[in-house]
């Protein structure tokens, strides 16, 4: 139960007030040090605070902890995870910083969704990179090696094997060396987009992220299979587990001649990660002109591949984050005898606290904006506004929820 | 037929800076348990009796009005409250700092007794007092000083937003004490800011402390020539 701090009762009479404690300060003989100041006219103090009469006012009101609070509710908020707060992020709205590109292209690329040389607010949206199991794809590699074996990996600097063994341990339980997805298909080799954390919020909402990328003349679009309300996923290592797919928002998984989805790689949703395998259906589609696994002649090309594959003009990213809120709600009960009066400069003329308006003497009416939240020790923790003033009179009661998340 | 207004309102509330530092601290020290309403964008000289449509137009301007978001900083908000009195009420408490609205001190520890009170309201904060906020910690010290007030939870009311080393002080009691300190660079300027517990008004004091000169003596130990020159 919520202490009661200042009187509640806003109709004290004389009679009861004598009774609170402290009341019998004498301000006049306290001060006693003041030098620099101007006393104002003691007879103020009272006479007219005698001809009022009353008690204590009252400016805070316990809130019930039963009936006017309902904690922990929880709700599921979605929202566009660009932050140019379009649906979409198009091929041609993606931009690399050309420092970042410099000091570590060989890991990953941030994307940006303005260009970072010429706007100082331009943020990360999300990062792409390529990781293959043993260490192709980069200019690290020695030329001649196509030995692919986990010694060569662990006697190499590739950066391409190292981010593999960063997802790995990240995704993958212990003892586990290969991603397999769901068709069965192992991936040695897979382009990765991680989302920004501060773009991601708290996770990627499943079945509504759409990537479609482009190369040459060719196009693929695709999703995860969560929007399949029949598909509930896995659950591994990494958190859920859906498959990326062939297909788009509005139309589902596209289905192939047997009736099958073309699997095309893994998605993390609560880590916000996509991994796309870099060989099979994903890499058949988009350019078989460069097999970038069966020869060295692109072993430095992959990132900035892929890069070419996500910014090209024609292509666009729809993703959105999703984050569990959690509220509490405070009924902020106003009744017709309680806040009718106010403090504000305006509602009084002069310096004695006469009404500004002789029609509000016993007929008082005031504007609610702003509720304050606040703990025992008074302090204000939280605020709400009203989105226009709200009307108290004597006459008039009013019902205030205030939500606040956390 | 238009449809009636049920009056019941909702609104999202943000945290306060105060709100998110007691909330960072954790062990459930976070708990909201009383509420206040303001009017903080209210110009009641909108309010126009005369409005030639009738009572239900008073106010019209005021209802018109949007309003500002909410701001985090605690010390900003909430600034004038609503306040419930009795109905027969036809004057609005007042705080008074016995005609204070500026106090400069000239010299390190030179001290002032700071008396609020309320007028129009009898017995008005006469049992939770008041709360002095000092703005800044490098301008003077503060300190309540005679009668105490039994309030738990000292000290009560926001912190100043501040920047770098300068913080507030907060105080609750019948009066305050000031005591300036010295600034040698030069002067210093901070307020005093007193709100009434119980029926919400506040007032603003000016506290100006004025740069002191400084003689520095030199350490003789460390210069002979000082000797010689009859210093000693």
């Amino acid at each position: 139960m919520a202490k009661q701090v200042i009187n509640t009762d806003s109709t004290l009479s004389p009679s009861v007030a004598t009774t609170t404690q402290q009341t019998s300060v004498d301000f006049n003989k306290l001060n006693t040090k003041t030098t620099n100041v101007t006393s104002t006219s003691s007879t103020n103090i009272g006479t007219l605070s005698k001809a009022i009469g009353g008690g204590s006012g009252k400016v805070f009101e316990p809130i019930n902890q039963t009936d006017d609070v309902i904690s922990n509710v929880k709700q599921k908020v979605t929202e566009t995870i660009w932050s140019n707060g379009e649906s979409a992020l198009s091929g041609s709205s993606m931009y690399i910083s050309i420092p970042q590109y410099s000091a570590s292209c060989e890991y990953y690329l941030d994307i940006y969704c303005s260009d970072p040389a010429i706007s100082s607010s331009a943020t990360t949206q999300y990062a792409i990179g390529y990781a293959d199991r043993y260490g192709l794809g980069t200019s690290l590699t020695p030329s001649t090696d196509l030995s692919r074996t986990l010694t060569y990996v662990s006697s190499s600097v590739s950066p391409t094997a190292a981010m593999y063994s960063q997802y790995r341990n990240l995704l993958l339980p212990p003892g586990t060396e290969q991603f397999t997805m769901q068709n069965g298909q192992n991936m040695n080799s897979f382009y990765f987009v991680n989302f920004s954390r501060n773009r991601l919020k708290e996770k990627l909402d499943p079945g509504n992220w759409e990537l479609n990328i482009v190369s040459g003349s060719t196009s693929v679009t695709m999703i995860d299979d969560a929007g399949n309300e029949t598909v509930t996923g896995t659950y591994g290592d990494g958190g859920r587990i859906y498959a990326v797919v062939s297909g788009s928002i509005v139309n589902g998984p596209y289905l192939d001649g047997n009736n099958n989805k073309v699997v095309m790689g893994i998605a993390y949703p609560d880590l916000g990660m996509l991994l796309f395998n870099a060989s099979g259906s994903f890499y058949s589609y988009l350019d078989t002109a460069l097999p970038c696994q069966s020869s060295p002649l692109y072993y430095n090309t992959n990132t900035n591949l892929f890069k070419g594959w996500m910014t090209n003009a024609a292509g666009f990213f729809k993703a959105r984050n999703s984050q569990e809120v959690t509220s509490t709600y405070y009924f902020i009960r106003v009744k017709h005898n309680d806040f009718n009066f106010s403090n504000n400069p305006s509602f009084t003329t002069g310096s004695l606290g006469d009404f500004r308006h002789s029609s509000m003497i016993n007929n008082p009416s005031t504007y609610v904006t702003s509720v304050g939240l606040y703990n025992d020790a008074n302090e204000l923790l939280a605020i709400a506004k009203l989105s226009k003033p709200l009307l108290k009179t004597f006459e008039r009661e009013s019902l205030i929820r205030v939500c606040l998340n956390f | 037929m238009s449809f009636l207004n049920n009056q019941s309102i909702i609104c999202d509330a943000i945290l306060t800076a105060k709100g998110r530092s007691i909330l960072a601290k954790g062990q459930g020290a976070f708990k909201i348990s009383m509420f206040a309403l303001a009017d903080d964008e209210c110009d009641y000289r909108l309010w126009n009796p005369n409005h030639p449509l009738g009572s239900d137009y008073y106010g019209e301007a005021i209802e018109n009005m949007p309003i500002i978001e909410a701001s985090p900083d605690e010390n900003q908000s909430m600034k004038y409250k609503l306040v419930s009195l009795k109905k027969s009420t036809n004057r609005i408490p007042v705080l008074s700092v016995a005609g204070a609205t500026t106090l400069t001190f000239t010299t390190n520890g030179q001290s002032q007794t700071v008396s609020p009170q309320t007028i129009n309201y009898q017995n008005g904060n006469s049992t939770f007092g008041y709360t002095a906020i000092l703005s800044d910690s490098t301008v003077a010290m503060l300190e309540p000083v005679g009668t105490q007030v039994n309030f738990n939870g000292l000290p009560t009311f926001p912190e100043f937003v501040t920047d770098g080393n300068t913080e507030s002080i907060t105080a609750i009691g019948f009066q305050f004490k000031i005591t300036a300190k010295g600034q040698p660079l030069s002067d210093k300027s901070a307020t005093l800011t007193i709100i009434g517990n119980e029926t919400g008004g506040r007032v603003t004091i000016s506290i100006t402390v004025k740069k002191q000169e400084v003689i520095t003596i030199p350490d003789v130990s460390d210069n002979n020539s000082l000797t010689d020159s009859g210093i000693i």
